[in-house]
């Protein structure tokens, strides 16, 4: 028979001091607009998953037993990893997005940049050869 | 009827010392191409020598080869030119050998200059050699068509089909081999013509060592193998509709 599991005051204590700790900063960051909401909701998954582990311990008990493994905290990481893998997918396409956006804009920004200071070629003229066309193009 | 007009895109990055002499041997032989230096952000004279004999796009950030060249390609699209030249700065390819791909234009939609196919002059290393074979051979197993002695070359002629895929979609890391995956993958044609190369005047191959050239071995296949299986990101129809917008 697996004792089901209770959490120890120090334990419950030093993951509410992490929680809130940790909240507040995610909260501050979100009022400074340095992460959306949806960043803030994933990322504050890492502090209150545990909390709800240690506040309400049945939820543990009740999740160990219905996935069939002996430590609870085993479902809890799992969870966290899973939120950790959401966070991961979302930035990759994130950046390989802002990356091809980044990739557009410079080159067309240099191309206009090249097209304002007249140095790219115009229709029709060839800029290195001396023909009679050159002077129509001038 | 108006001849064809053709762009030579020459993409740079840190080329000072080979892009003149280059650019100076492109007019001297009088091809009636207009051409365009694309500087990807060097931090040499590269623009300010190119700028003497040539027109030249100076990337405002460093970009690779894959963003350095589609940006000619999207330049030669959008000011309507029939047909492209890709041209190393480094002096690799002799201007004079473009007549031969430009002879050939009508027989495919990207010519490519291979240095395999016929070897008088320039040899390049065995392991180069090995590794544009495997990459041949693995064109051909997925996508058939002809042999492409020399994927890895840099010197390529495009027509506006080729380009209106190319403007679209150009990969940016490894692009000559990759490029051609995504061609065949789009149903464009590709041939391939014996051209003589040179040393490069000046600079070294980024892919010096073993564990360099491994890892892009490893990196070009894989990217080929996805091209493969990938679906073509726009129709090329749909990329001439939207490109013309």
């Amino acid at each position: 028979m697996i004792e089901p599991y209770n959490p120890t005051w120090p334990s419950i204590i030093s993951v509410c001091l992490f929680g809130s700790v940790y909240l507040t900063y995610l909260i501050r960051k979100m009022m400074r607009r340095s992460i959306d909401l949806y960043d803030f909701m994933m990322l504050s998954m890492v502090a209150i998953l545990p909390l709800i582990f240690v506040i309400i311990p049945a939820i543990a008990n009740l999740g160990a037993e219905l996935a069939g493994v002996r430590l609870p905290f085993i479902i809890m990481f799992s969870a966290l990893f899973v939120v950790l893998f959401i966070i991961g997918h979302r930035l990759t396409s994130k950046i390989t997005k802002l990356e091809n956006n980044n990739r557009v804009l410079v080159q067309e920004l240099s191309l206009l940049k090249a097209s304002l200071e007249g140095h790219a070629p115009r229709q029709g003229c060839n800029t290195l050869l001396k023909s009679t066309d050159e002077k129509k193009c001038l | 009827m108006t001849a064809p007009r053709t762009l030579l895109i020459i993409p740079c990055y840190n080329e000072a010392e080979s892009i003149g002499v280059l650019l100076t041997e492109i007019a001297r032989l009088n091809l009636g191409y207009d051409t365009l230096v694309i500087d990807d952000g060097s931090s040499d004279h590269t623009a300010d020598v190119a700028r003497a004999l040539s027109p030249v796009v100076q990337l405002v950030s460093n970009l690779g080869i894959g963003g350095c060249v589609q940006t000619g390609i999207k330049y030669a699209w959008n000011k309507g030119y029939d047909y492209c030249i890709q041209v190393d700065g480094d002096g690799q390819h002799p201007p004079k050998e473009l007549a031969k791909l430009v002879a050939q234009k009508n027989t495919a939609d990207i010519i490519i200059g291979s240095r395999f196919e016929n070897i008088t002059s320039f040899k390049s290393t065995t392991m180069r050699r090995l590794g544009s074979r495997l990459i041949m051979l693995t064109l051909y197993a997925l996508f058939g068509g002809k042999l492409i002695s020399d994927p890895t070359s840099g010197v390529r002629h495009m027509n506006r089909r080729a380009m209106a895929l190319f403007a679209r979609d150009y990969p940016l890391d490894f692009p000559e081999p990759i490029s051609i995956a995504r061609a065949l993958k789009g149903g464009l044609t590709v041939n391939v013509v014996a051209v003589q190369m040179r040393e490069r005047l000046s600079g070294v191959s980024s892919l010096k060592g073993l564990r360099k050239s491994i890892s892009y071995m490893v990196r070009v296949l894989a990217y080929i193998v996805l091209a493969r299986v990938q679906k073509p990101p726009v129709s090329l129809s749909k990329n001439y509709e939207a490109i013309n917008d």
